[in-house]
C-alpha cells in the first residue's frame, strides 16, 4: 500500500507541478488584469512610488519575525521584514489609478512558513498572517530524512564514510542491491564496484554533495518505469536548491563543532596487568618468561624504562576532533532568470589523530527563461573531498584504533633513554609482537581524493500547458587519487600468504596508490501530454528515450618492502612484491519508453507502461528484439493504487486520523 | 507548540534515565570488586604479628621489594614458632629458608602438580593442608598481587646433588675438585649492546660432551655415587699412578695427573635418572660401561636429594676398573687417522659381511696391507694410553676371507713398539722374530677366522698419553696436535729365499689390541 500510495503521490506531485506550472503560464498568458499587463509595459517614473506598509505575523504566536521576504514579481520589487514583522514597499502607481492597482498581487513568503498570496486592494497598511508549515523543508543529513522506505547501513564512524543504503533489501540481479541516486535528475555516479585501497573504509561519492545544498529527497520504492533496470533497488531522488524568487538572498552559514575523545570501559591499567600476567604465565618455559623484559624489575637495565610504563594508549591515538563548516550561498534573479550560488567548505577532524574529512564544494544553479515557452535549468558543479582515514576493521597489525585497544599499558609510544627521560624517537614494535599505534597516525594515514564536476542542462518546451518536451543533458566528470604507505619502524611484520595458506614473504612496508576516472554522459527526451485534467480524470502520458554512457577506469599499484622508511614510492618496492592492477568499464544504456497513467476522482489509479531498452551489457544474442544490430528487452508494466484513506468512509475512522497528525 | 514542549521534555526525561541506568549498570560490570584485597603481600605479613621473623627474613634477603612489586607470587610463610630455630645472622640459612618459602604464581592449596619455588626446587600439596609435608594453618589469603599461606613448620630444605656435596662436610675434597672449574661466563644471547648478562658455569658438570652431569639442575635426576674424603683419597693415590703425563715441569705434571685421575674416577660416578640396579650394564653419563653392574651400587648408605639419588661411598667404593679408566685400548686398523703406512706399502680397507667366510671381524672392516719385493707394513697409533702395563694383541684375518683358494697364504711379520719414554723421548721395543700368520695350520685344518697373536706382553709404559674431558673441551686445545706417541709397527719380513718358498708380503689386520694387565 505504501508503494501504491508513493505512486499516487508522485503521480499527485508530477500533476500539481504541471497544474501550477501551467497556471504560471496561464497568468502570464491570460492576465487576471489588463491593468496589471499594462503596467508591465509602462515604465514607471521614478516619481511615481506609493510604499506599502504592513506587518508579517505568525497565527501560531500571534507575533511578527524577520526573515519574510514580500515580493511583487510584475512589479519587480521586494522587501524584507524587519525583527518586528514590519515591511515597506514601494510600489510604482500609473497615471491610470488612483490607488495602487487592485490587481497588484504580493507574494509573502517566510522559512518555516506557507507562503501567501496577498492583494494589496489599495490598502497601505497589511496585515499578513502566515502558518506554520508542517514540514521543514532544509534538512541537514540524509538519515533525518528518511525513514520507512530507506535504511542506511553506516559503514564505520570515520568521518567522510560511506553507508549501505536499502530499498528493497538484498537482491542480486543488478549485481547490486542498492539504490540509484538521481541528483537534479541525472544519475549522480556511486560506484559500488569501485576498488580501493584501504582496507575497512568505503567510499561514500554522496559526500560530495553538500547537504545545505541539498532541497528535498525522495524515494521511489520502484524506479523501473523511468530509470529503466538501473532503478529496480529503488531511487533516492535528490534535488538541490534552487532560487525561489528575485529576491536577492545572501545567506552565510557558519558551524563549529567538536567531537571528544571516546572512551573505553575501564580496563586493568599498568600493575593490574602485570600481576596478572604474571600469573598466567606459568605455562611458559622459564627462558621465555626471563626473556620478556617486563617481567625484570631491575631499573638499572637499558630497556627498564621502555617496559615499565603507564601508557594510556587510546588516548595517544585519540583526541577532540573539531568539526567546521562554512558556506555561503546567493540567490536571486529577475524574471528572466535566477539563480542561485552556493560556495562550501568543510572540514571534520575524526577522532584518530591525523584523520580528517574535508570538502569544498561550489555550484551554481539556474533557472533561464529563454523565451516564454522554452525554459533551461543550467547546473555547474564542482566538489571534491579530501580525506585522511585509517585502516579500519580487526586488523591488529595495521588499525591504530585496534591497536591502542590490545596493546600493553607497560609500553610507550617514544624510546627511552637509560635515565628514564623519553625521547622523540618513536617505539618499533614491542616484545609481544604488537606494533606501535602512533605509527600508523599522523602522517602515515592513507589519503583519500576525489574531485567531481558536474554540469546539468535541461531544457524544456511547453507547447501548450499541457503538452510539454522535456530534455537532459547530464555530464560528469570524476576522478579518484588514493594514495597509502605504511611504515616498517613501529608496525609488525605481516607474513603474506599464498593460496595453499604458505608464507612466502614477509611484508615490512606498504606502497599503494590508486587512480580512478570516470565519465558519464546521461541524456533523455520526453514529452508529456496531459490528456484529461480535471477533478474526475487525470490522463498522463508520456513518450521517451533515454541514453546513457559512462566510461570508467581504475588502476592500482600495491607493493611491499622498499627497503627504508624513506623511500615511499611504489617503483621502490621489491619487484617480486608488487601487483599492478586496474580496470576499464564501459557502459552503455538506451531505452525507448512509453507510459499512460490514469486516476480517476484522484483516488484510483492505474498505469501502463512499455520499455524498451538496451545495453552493451546485454550480449549479441539476448534474446528480446533485434533492431539496428543490437538486443533490446521489451519491459512492458503494469501498476495500480487506491488511495484508501482518500475514502469517504475513512474519514470517519478518528483511529486513523491521528496518523497524520 | 506546548504539545512540542511536553514531548520535549518527556523524551529529555527519558533519555536521562536510559543514561542514568546504562552507566551504572556499565560500572557494575567494569568496576573493581569491593571483596579484593588492596594490601600487597608485603604489607600483609608485617601486619601480621605471628609472621615476624619470616618478615625480617624477607627483608633481609631483599624479597620483600619483591613482594612488592607488580608481579604475582605465593608465600609460604612458616610462623615464628616454626622459625625457632632460625639464625637470623647465618645468611645463606636465611636465603635458602626464604627462596624454599615462595614461588611465582597463584598457588591455592588447589593447585595440582608441581610448583616450582624460587629457587628451582618443585614442591607439591602433598594434602589438602599440607604443602610438601609441611602443615598449612591458615590457607589461601588474597592478597593484590598473590597469595598467602601460614605453615606451622618449616619447609624441608631438600638439597640438591651440588649443594649437598658442597654442604655435608664428609665430601671436601670432591667438593674442591668440582669448584675448580666453576666460572663465570658471558652469556651473549642474553646480553643487549647495554646490559651484560654473566652466568656461573662449571664446565667439569655442564660441559655438553665431557660433563660429568649439571648436578645442580633442579629439573634433571641424576643418580651419583659420593665417595668421602677418605675413600676419595685412597681411590686417587690407587688410580693415579696410571696417569702420569710427560711434562717437561714435573709440578705441572703432577697437577696434570692428578685433576686426569680425579676425572677418570669421577668420570665412573654418576648416572642420569635413577638407575636400576638389577640391570646388566650400566652407563654412566661420561659414557663409562660398567658391566657387570650387580654390586656396584652396594654396601652404600642412600640419600634423597630433590634432583636424584645420592649413594655415600662411605668406606669403600666398589670398584669396575676395566669399565671405568682403565680401558682396553682398541686401534681399528681400517681406520685411515690411526695408521700410517710404510713406505711401498699399499693399504686396502676391505669391507666384510654376512656372507663372508670369515665372521667376527670387528667393524665388520679390515685392512689389508701388501706391498711387492720389499717388506712393507704400516704403523698404528694407539690413542689415550696410560702408564700402566699392557699386553699388546694384534688381530689378524684369517686370509680364507680372500676365498678359499689362498687360505693357505702364509707370511710372516714383526712388531715394533714405540712409546714415549720418562725423559720424553721415543722408546722403541722390538719384537724381531718373525711371526708366521697363515689361515690353515700344519694339518690343514682351518685356523680361527680372527688370529690373535701377543706382540709384546706385559710391556710397562713409563708415561701416559692421554686426554682428559677437560682438555679436550677446551676450544683453544682443538687445533693442537693430538697424536698418540704409542705406536704399533706390523712388518713382514719375507727375505727373498721365503718368498721362493711361497710366503707373500701380505697380510690383513682387524685390530690392535693393549690389553692393561691385571695384578
Amino acid at each position: 500500500m505504501n508503494t501504491m500510495k508513493c505512486h499516487i503521490t508522485f503521480l499527485l506531485l508530477v500533476c500539481s507541478a504541471m497544474m501550477a506550472a501551467a497556471q504560471r503560464f496561464d497568468k502570464l498568458t491570460s492576465g487576471q488584469a489588463d491593468s496589471t499587463l499594462a503596467m508591465v509595459r509602462e515604465r514607471p517614473s521614478s516619481a511615481d512610488f506609493v510604499t506599502v506598509r504592513g506587518r508579517v505575523v505568525r497565527v501560531a504566536t500571534g507575533e511578527g519575525f524577520a526573515g519574510a521576504s514580500i515580493t511583487s514579481a510584475e512589479l519587480r520589487a521586494s522587501a524584507m521584514t524587519d525583527d518586528d514583522g514590519r515591511f515597506e514597499i514601494r510600489l510604482p502607481s500609473t497615471t491610470r489609478q488612483a490607488h495602487v492597482g487592485t490587481g497588484v498581487l504580493l507574494e509573502v513568503t517566510a522559512p518555516g512558513c506557507v507562503g501567501q498570496v496577498v492583494a494589496v486592494q489599495g490598502r497601505t497598511d497589511i496585515l499578513v498572517r502566515l502558518l506554520d508549515a508542517i514540514d521543514d523543508s532544509t534538512p541537514s543529513e540524509l538519515n533525518l530524512r528518511i525513514t520507512g522506505p530507506l535504511r542506511a547501513t553506516r559503514q564505520s564512524g570515520q568521518p567522510g564514510s560511506g553507508e549501505t543504503y536499502f530499498v528493497r533489501g538484498l537482491q542480486s540481479i543488478n549485481l547490486s542491491s542498492q539504490p540509484l541516486f538521481v541528483v537534479d535528475g541525472a544519475v549522480w555516479q556511486m560506484q559500488e564496484d569501485a576498488h580501493t585501497s584501504v582496507a575497512g573504509y568505503t567510499d561514500n561519492p554522496l559526500s560530495l554533495i553538500d547537504p545545505d545544498d541539498i532541497e528535498s529527497i525522495d524515494v521511489m520504492r520502484d524506479g523501473t518505469a523511468i530509470w529503466g533496470a538501473k532503478g529496480a533497488a529503488g531511487v533516492v531522488m535528490i534535488r538541490t536548491r534552487r532560487a525561489k524568487d528575485m529576491a536577492t538572498r545572501i545567506e552565510a552559514n557558519l558551524s563549529m563543532g567538536f567531537v571528544t575523545p571516546y572512551s573505553s570501559p575501564t580496563m586493568m591499567q599498568a600493575e593490574a596487568y602485570t600481576r596478572y600476567a604474571t600469573d598466567v604465565m606459568r605455562g611458559m618455559k622459564a627462558e621465555e618468561r626471563g626473556a620478556l623484559h617486563f617481567t625484570q624489575n631491575d631499573p638499572s637495565r637499558s630497556y627498564y624504562w621502555d617496559t615499565h610504563q603507564q601508557t594510556d594508549w587510546i588516548s595517544e591515538v585519540n583526541r577532540t576532533g573539531f568539526m567546521q563548516q562554512y558556506g555561503i550561498n546567493v540567490a536571486g534573479g529577475d524574471d528572466v532568470a535566477l539563480y542561485r550560488f552556493s560556495l562550501g567548505y568543510g572540514k571534520n577532524e575524526g577522532n584518530v589523530d591525523g584523520t580528517s574529512f574535508g570538502r569544498l564544494n561550489v555550484r551554481f544553479n539556474s533557472d533561464i527563461h529563454l523565451t516564454e515557452r522554452l525554459f533551461l535549468a543550467a547546473d555547474i558543479a564542482y566538489a571534491q573531498t579530501m580525506s585522511r582515514v585509517n585502516i579500519d576493521g580487526l586488523d591488529d597489525v595495521h588499525n591504530p584504533a585496534y591497536l591502542a585497544m590490545v596493546k600493553s599499558p607497560l609500553y610507550g609510544p617514544w624510546q627511552h633513554n637509560l635515565s628514564g627521560q623519553e625521547t622523540n624517537r618513536m617505539n618499533d614494535t614491542d616484545e609481544l609482537g604488537v606494533g606501535n599505534p602512533i605509527a600508523l597516525t599522523g602522517d602515515n594515514l592513507p589519503d583519500i581524493d576525489r574531485y567531481r564536476f558536474n554540469l546539468n542542462l535541461r531544457p524544456s518546451y511547453a507547447f501548450t500547458d499541457r503538452l510539454k518536451l522535456n530534455a537532459t543533458l547530464g555530464f560528469s566528470w570524476d576522478k579518484t587519487a588514493e594514495d597509502l604507505f605504511l611504515p616498517d619502524h613501529g608496525v609488525a611484520d605481516m607474513p603474506l600468504h599464498n593460496a595453499q595458506g604458505e608464507v612466502y614473504a614477509t611484508a615490512l612496508n606498504t606502497v599503494s596508490n590508486l587512480m580512478a576516472r570516470q565519465s558519464t554522459l546521461s541524456a533523455e527526451g520526453r514529452l508529456d501530454w496531459a490528456v484529461l485534467k480535471d477533478y474526475r480524470h487525470a490522463l498522463d502520458l508520456v513518450a521517451g528515450g533515454r541514453f546513457y554512457n559512462t566510461y570508467y577506469k581504475w588502476n592500482s599499484g600495491l607493493g611491499y618492502n622498499t627497503g627504508s622508511d624513506f623511500m615511499r614510492a611504489l617503483s621502490n618496492t621489491n619487484s617480486s612484491l608488487r601487483w599492478i592492477d586496474g580496470e576499464s568499464d564501459k557502459e552503455r544504456d538506451a531505452a525507448w519508453f512509453l507510459t499512460a497513467d490514469y486516476a480517476f476522482l484522484k483516488r484510483y489509479s492505474v498505469g501502463l507502461g512499455l520499455e524498451l531498452a538496451t545495453s552493451s551489457r546485454y550480449g549479441r544474442k539476448a534474446g528480446g528484439v533485434d533492431l539496428f544490430g543490437v538486443s533490446w528487452s521489451v519491459n512492458p508494466s503494469l501498476q495500480a493504487a487506491w488511495l484508501i484513506t482518500g475514502e469517504r468512509w475513512m474519514q470517519r475512522l478518528r483511529a486513523v486520523n491521528t496518523v497524520w497528525r | 507548540m506546548k504539545r512540542n514542549a511536553i514531548i520535549a521534555t518527556l523524551a529529555v526525561l527519558v533519555g536521562l534515565l536510559v543514561w542514568s541506568a546504562c552507566s551504572s549498570e556499565w560500572d557494575d560490570h567494569y568496576g573493581r570488586r569491593s571483596d579484593l584485597s588492596t594490601r600487597c603481600l608485603m604489607d600483609i605479613i608485617e601486619a601480621d604479628g605471628q609472621l615476624s621473623t619470616f618478615s625480617q627474613a624477607l627483608k633481609q634477603t631483599g624479597i620483600d621489594s619483591v613482594l612488592r612489586s607488580d608481579q604475582t607470587y605465593t608465600v609460604w610463610a612458616p610462623t615464628d614458632e616454626a622459625l625457632a630455630t632460625l639464625d637470623l645472622t647465618d645468611a645463606a640459612a636465611v636465603q635458602r629458608l626464604v627462596m624454599n618459602h615462595v614461588a611465582r604464581f597463584s598457588n591455592p592449596t588447589s593447585t595440582a602438580g608441581s610448583v616450582v619455588m624460587l629457587n628451582g626446587k618443585s614442591m607439591r600439596y602433598t594434602s589438602a593442608m599440607a604443602f610438601n609435608e609441611a602443615t598449612i594453618d591458615e590457607a589461601n589469603i588474597v592478597a593484590v598481587n598473590g597469595l598467602l599461606h601460614k605453615l606451622s613448620a618449616q619447609i624441608p630444605y631438600r638439597y640438591n646433588l651440588r649443594e649437598l656435596m658442597d654442604a655435608d662436610g664428609r665430601f671436601k675434597e670432591l667438593s674442591a675438585f668440582v669448584a675448580r672449574f666453576d666460572q663465570r661466563v658471558y652469556d651473549e644471547r642474553r646480553s643487549t649492546s647495554y646490559d651484560s648478562v654473566f652466568v656461573d658455569y662449571n664446565a667439569l658438570l655442564q660441559d655438553v660432551k665431557y660433563g660429568v652431569g649439571d648436578l645442580a639442575d633442579e629439573d634433571s635426576l641424576f643418580t651419583m655415587i659420593l665417595p668421602t674424603d677418605a675413600v676419595w683419597q685412597a681411590e686417587l693415590e690407587r688410580i693415579s699412578s696410571a696417569f702420569a703425563p710427560y711434562n717437561a715441569d714435573a709440578v705441572a705434571a703432577d697437577s696434570i695427573r692428578r685433576v686426569q685421575a680425579a676425572q677418570a674416577l669421577l668420570g665412573g660416578l654418576t648416572f642420569r635418572g635413577i638407575v636400576d640396579a638389577t640391570a646388566d650394564s650400566l652407563v654412566t653419563i661420561t659414557g663409562k660401561v660398567i658391566k657387570p653392574a650387580k654390586d656396584y651400587l652396594e654396601g652404600y648408605e642412600r640419600i634423597e636429594a630433590s634432583n636424584g639419588i645420592i649413594y655415600v661411598a662411605a668406606t669403600s667404593l666398589n670398584r669396575n676398573d676395566a669399565g671405568v679408566w682403565r680401558h682396553v685400548l682398541l686401534t681399528e686398523a681400517e681406520d685411515l687417522d690411526s695408521r700410517v703406512a710404510m713406505a711401498g706399502s699399499n693399504c686396502y680397507v676391505r669391507n666384510t659381511d654376512a656372507s663372508s667366510l670369515v665372521q667376527g671381524v670387528s667393524e665388520n672392516s679390515y685392512l689389508e696391507v701388501s706391498s711387492g719385493n720389499v717388506d712393507g707394513g704400516s704403523t698404528f697409533y694407539v690413542a689415550n694410553a696410560l702408564a700402566t702395563k699392557y699386553d699388546v694383541y694384534v688381530d689378524f684375518v684369517n686370509p680364507i676371507v680372500d676365498g678359499e683358494n689362498v687360505a693357505a697364504e702364509r707370511t710372516k711379520v714383526t712388531f715394533q713398539l714405540m712409546y714415549r719414554g720418562a725423559n720424553g723421548r721415543s722408546t722403541a721395543m722390538n719384537q724381531n722374530t718373525p711371526t708366521e700368520i697363515t689361515g690353515v695350520d700344519a694339518d690343514g685344518a682351518r685356523l680361527p677366522d680372527i688370529i690373535s697373536v701377543r706382540a709384546f706382553e706385559a710391556v710397562e709404559l713409563p708415561v701416559s698419553d692421554c686426554y682428559d674431558g677437560m682438555w679436550l673441551a677446551d676450544p683453544a686445545h682443538a687445533a693442537l696436535d693430538m697424536t698418540p706417541t704409542t705406536t704399533l709397527r706390523v712388518q713382514t719380513r719375507v727375505t727373498a729365499a721365503d718368498a721362493r718358498n711361497g710366503y707373500v708380503r701380505k697380510f690383513r689386520i682387524d685390530r690392535v689390541r693393549l690389553v692393561p694387565v691385571t695384578d
